[in-house]
């Protein structure tokens, strides 16, 4: 069932038939921990975070140069957002739930064995509750850098176990937020594990 | 070590270093005074705390109230960036939190007017024991035909106005560009209204709330 469908894709899209057997695919489950959004300052400085983000991975790569591979990644969470005022206890202030959803175009290559590295670019959507709030003017589309390492339990079956950890970084800002005044993105950090399996070629 | 691994590391050192920057927020500081001062040193500052979210409104069916009153409380809602404030309209009157009545002010409420309406609001602050008791009650009555849209439209007006006043704006502003203006001529807040209210928010509240 896989095979036709990526052999279809594979002539849709252009590229070689005989690179389709080659093609090296990974999903996984894990959770994303992010940095603060927003840091404003009403009287004393408040901030607003998104909890830990059950995360979905999905990602297929294709082999371009020996030990290289050029693939995509996709990732899909969701996460509770809560503004807090850190002098003040008991503040919190719920935001609602937010969703995200990333696209990276990532190049990875063999540390050792078993072991890969994987840094590339792509986007990221937020999507927020829009009847009030910093998502009150709809969602945003940033730029984002990332990387990181899978680590491929066992070789040589069809489907073998992966850990994987992600580091990203992109800035943050929402229509909302400009139309309120704040004049520059805020810098965000997110960092990503998960468990999975990889299969295909590889 | 090779130079993927190299170029890895120098981009994670790079992109840490950049990402210190804030977001530029607004500072805020054009605003008007939102507190009333008692006596010297002695001011009067409340909103609405967030254990008390949503706060509840009860409205007469009466002159499409209802209709302004939930659209003034999405206009302040929205002011308010990070959800300080969630207001919603209910059928009880008994247990709401603010009550809204389409009659004539009394006489110890200064009404803000327009044209074609009057409205005030009553929020029942003992300014010796700062206990404010609820309910806060909104009064709102047409000087002209209430079907007229002239009448509707100042309807609009004043129930943004009022809600400012729900919400904690014990004075009127001295600008007219402004909604909190005592006699309001805009539609909607303005920039230093939303500077207000959002500074207020965050201010230390000195009032207790009681039924």
């Amino acid at each position: 069932m896989r095979r036709p469908f990526f052999l279809a894709l594979c002539l849709a899209s252009g590229l070689p038939v005989a690179a389709a057997a080659q093609v090296g695919y990974h999903a996984g489950v894990g959770a994303t921990w992010s940095t603060d959004i927003v840091r404003d300052v009403i009287l004393v400085p408040i901030t607003t975070r998104p909890g830990i983000a059950p995360t979905l991975f999905l990602g297929a790569d294709l082999p371009i140069a020996r030990d290289y591979r050029m693939g995509l990644e996709l990732s899909a969470g969701t996460a509770s957002l809560t503004t807090r005022t850190p002098s003040q206890p008991n503040s919190d202030l719920d935001q609602g739930r937010i969703t995200t959803l990333s696209a990276l175009l990532d190049l990875s290559g063999q540390v050792t064995r078993g072991l890969r590295w994987r840094a590339g670019l792509g986007v990221l959507h937020y999507a927020g509750p829009g009847d009030a709030g910093i998502f009150a003017q709809g969602g945003t589309m940033r730029a984002l850098f990332g990387g990181g390492l899978d680590y491929q339990l066992t070789a040589g079956r069809r489907w073998n176990p992966v850990i994987s950890a992600r580091y990203d970084y992109h800035r943050f800002s929402t229509k909302e937020l400009r139309t309120q005044g704040f004049g520059l993105e805020q810098g965000v950090q997110r960092i990503s594990v998960s468990v999975g399996v990889a299969g295909g070629s590889r | 070590m090779n130079r993927p691994c190299a170029c890895g590391i120098a981009l994670f050192c790079g992109l840490l270093l950049v990402s210190c920057g804030d977001i530029g927020a607004p500072n805020r500081t054009n605003l008007y005074e939102f507190r009333t001062i008692v006596a010297v040193g002695d001011t009067l500052s409340f909103h609405w705390p967030t254990e008390m979210m949503p706060v509840t409104f009860w409205v007469e069916d009466s002159l499409n109230l209802r209709a302004h009153t939930d659209s003034a409380i999405a206009v302040w809602q929205r002011e308010l960036l990070y959800n300080e404030f969630h207001g919603e309209i209910i059928a009880d009157s008994a247990s709401a939190d603010v009550i809204v009545r389409a009659e004539t002010p009394p006489g110890t409420a200064v009404p803000a007017m327009v044209d074609a309406c009057q409205a005030a609001t009553d929020l029942p602050i003992d300014r010796a024991t700062h206990v404010l008791t609820l309910p806060v009650r909104v009064y709102v009555e047409p000087r002209f035909d209430p079907s007229l849209p002239t009448t509707q439209a100042c309807f609009a007006t004043v129930m943004i106005h009022e809600l400012g006043h729900v919400l904690g704006i014990m004075n009127h502003s001295s600008n007219p560009l402004d909604i909190m203006f005592s006699n309001p001529t805009v539609a909607t807040p303005s920039e230093r209204d939303r500077n207000t209210v959002q500074v207020m928010y965050h201010w230390p509240m000195n009032v207790t709330i009681t039924r």
